[in-house]
């Protein structure tokens, strides 16, 4: 019944255990929709360029991107910048995750072009309310065809 | 009273030669006072003082002035002034008199201001000079107050120089908080989160036993949470303490460097570095790699300290070989300057250019994956080495390899200052 396909959540994260606490918090919310992590920014640029031999992205599957800033070699920042300079990426969602609220940053990425910013707060309470809206700001970008919760 | 009636002509004479000679004498003992009194100020005045005519020939100079510049005053006195100047100035002075004489606008007169001087030896130095102009009847002469200021300008410079240091650890400091801002949170966003879903778990498996007598149906579910929820959080918890530990640790032992007592000494770098590979030899033959060591000149630094630069270097080289091939590291030194230049070259996987100054941020990590480690070998090698007068640097190409410098003090530089 359902003809359009799922958007599918990327994360990038080197931290394993904050992209399953946000995986946990998103499927809380009520988010069914697949998610896929990467560790680093070359893992995702690779994914999102369709180099390298690893995974690729499929041109008529529709992403929305949670990045995180603080990542080794290639960080988000870097990532973002990549994606917004490329005609055919630069329409993908992104989100950007860091645990900083530093000003310079947040607004380093707002001028590149990042759709929201999210802290990732040590207060879980306020953390699982970020994915949340999260979730809500999700669902929002999908394809209205699309049952949420189902 | 006194009756000149009864005198004869050569007694009158010779009376007012005597009342004469004794006003003349009057007259010059006023005088040689005067002269004494000015003499004395010009002998024991701190300032070098130095008075010229218009034709800028010396005049006087008082001893204090001599001692400046190291001439006695006959040497100096009949000259003209400009030899004690260094070119250009020597050259340039007389333009300056002609000119002021000329158009009278003064360049220096009753200004004061920091010039060079040049001592007998040929040797320059700073110095303040005020130059004040008396207008006697028949001429005009030119008095110069000089005073060395070569400890004020040196003062100035260390001045400036901490200031640059203290400008660079503030920004060290930034970096590091910074750092710490990002790192340290981290692991408690873990520590948080899972703890939360630790407890989420347990009253899941409450609720799931409480709504059910028969212990038999929950059991299912009960299992799923205690096999993979539960261990799942625990795991992250304890590796987030773990890391919150490292870094505070690997704080502390960069805080402890500042305050580390060093002791420099001569060092003989050929047996540094081969107690190093002595120590290091298993390593190196488990890593399957070469090393070696060239024959290295001596230099001037902490023993313990410098060791651990040169272990890290070394461990660092054996930790990113470059799969592809037989790892190979080659130690070499050479003297340069005042310094003595060390190379640790690897044949290893190298650095791309935009990582390159990143290596030596506090707890930066390549790959955090690949091997153990918290990121700050590079960081403490660069701060023992600050603090010895020394440097470190890095030339690296991926896939080809990285080469370390590091730089000392050289001996030979020690022995010049002594």
């Amino acid at each position: 019944m359902n003809m359009t396909k799922e958007v599918i959540i990327l994360i990038a994260d080197d931290d394993t255990g904050h992209a399953r606490l946000i995986e946990k918090n998103l499927r809380r919310s009520g988010l069914n929709n697949p998610i896929e992590r990467f560790e680093n920014g070359q893992e995702i640029l690779d994914f999102l360029f369709q180099r390298g031999e690893g995974r690729h992205r499929s041109k008529d599957i529709s992403y929305l991107l949670l990045l995180d800033i603080r990542m080794p070699q290639i960080d988000g920042v870097e990532v973002l910048r990549q994606i917004k300079a490329d005609p055919e990426l630069k329409s993908i969602p992104v989100l950007m995750l860091t645990t900083t609220d530093d000003p310079r940053e947040v607004e380093r990425c707002h001028t590149i072009g990042c759709n929201n910013y999210i802290v990732k707060p040590v207060d879980y309470e306020k953390f699982a309310e970020a994915i949340t809206q999260l979730g809500l700001f999700i669902s929002l970008v999908q394809v209205p065809e699309i049952h949420l919760g189902s | 009273m006194n009756d000149y009636s009864g005198m004869s002509k050569a007694e009158l004479i010779e009376r007012l030669q005597s009342l004469e000679q004794s006003t003349t004498h009057t007259h010059q003992v006023e005088l040689r006072d005067n002269e004494e009194r000015m003499r004395a100020i010009l002998q024991t005045a701190v300032e070098g003082i130095i008075t010229i005519d218009e034709r800028a020939t010396v005049e006087l100079i008082n001893p204090a002035a001599e001692k400046l510049f190291g001439y006695s005053a006959s040497e100096v006195i009949g000259q003209n002034v400009s030899m004690l100047m260094p070119s250009p100035y020597r050259e340039e002075h007389d333009t300056y008199m002609h000119n002021y004489s000329s158009t009278g606008h003064p360049k220096i007169i009753g200004i004061g201001r920091e010039v060079v001087g040049q001592r007998k030896d040929g040797s320059v130095f700073p110095m303040d000079l005020a130059v004040s102009e008396v207008r006697l009847a028949n001429k005009r002469l030119f008095t110069g107050f000089v005073r060395d200021i070569t400890e004020r300008k040196r003062a100035e410079a260390q001045l400036a120089d901490l200031a640059q240091t203290l400008a660079e650890k503030n920004k060290e400091l930034e970096t590091i908080v910074y750092v710490a801002s990002h790192d340290l949170r981290s692991p408690l966003v873990n520590i948080q989160g899972f703890s939360k879903e630790l407890a989420r778990a347990c009253d899941k498996v409450r609720a799931t036993l409480e709504s059910s007598n028969d212990p038999k149906v929950s059991k299912p579910e009960i299992k799923l949470i205690l096999e993979e929820d539960v261990p799942e959080a625990i795991s992250f918890i304890q590796a987030g303490v773990t890391k919150i530990d490292a870094l505070l640790a690997g704080f502390l032992r960069f805080s402890r460097l500042g305050r580390a007592a060093i002791k420099i000494e001569r060092l003989d770098m050929n047996a540094m570095l081969q107690s190093i590979a002595k120590a290091m030899e298993f390593q190196v033959k488990q890593a399957g790699a070469t090393l070696k060591i060239d024959s290295l000149p001596e230099c001037m630094g902490d023993s313990t300290q410098v060791n651990q630069v040169f272990t890290n270097l070394l461990e660092n080289s054996l930790k990113y070989r470059d799969p592809q091939r037989a790892g190979l590291i080659e130690v070499s030194g050479q003297i340069e300057d005042s310094h003595s230049v060390y190379t640790v070259r690897d044949n290893g996987i190298g650095i791309a250019p935009e990582h390159q100054v990143k290596v030596f941020e506090i707890f930066h990590r390549l790959n955090p994956n690949a091997s153990e480690g918290e990121g700050l070998g590079l960081t403490i090698a660069q701060r023992i080495l600050e603090r010895q007068h020394g440097k470190i640097w890095i030339e690296s190409k991926i896939g080809v390899g990285s080469s370390f410098f590091v730089s000392l003090p050289s001996t030979t530089n020690l022995r010049n200052k002594r």
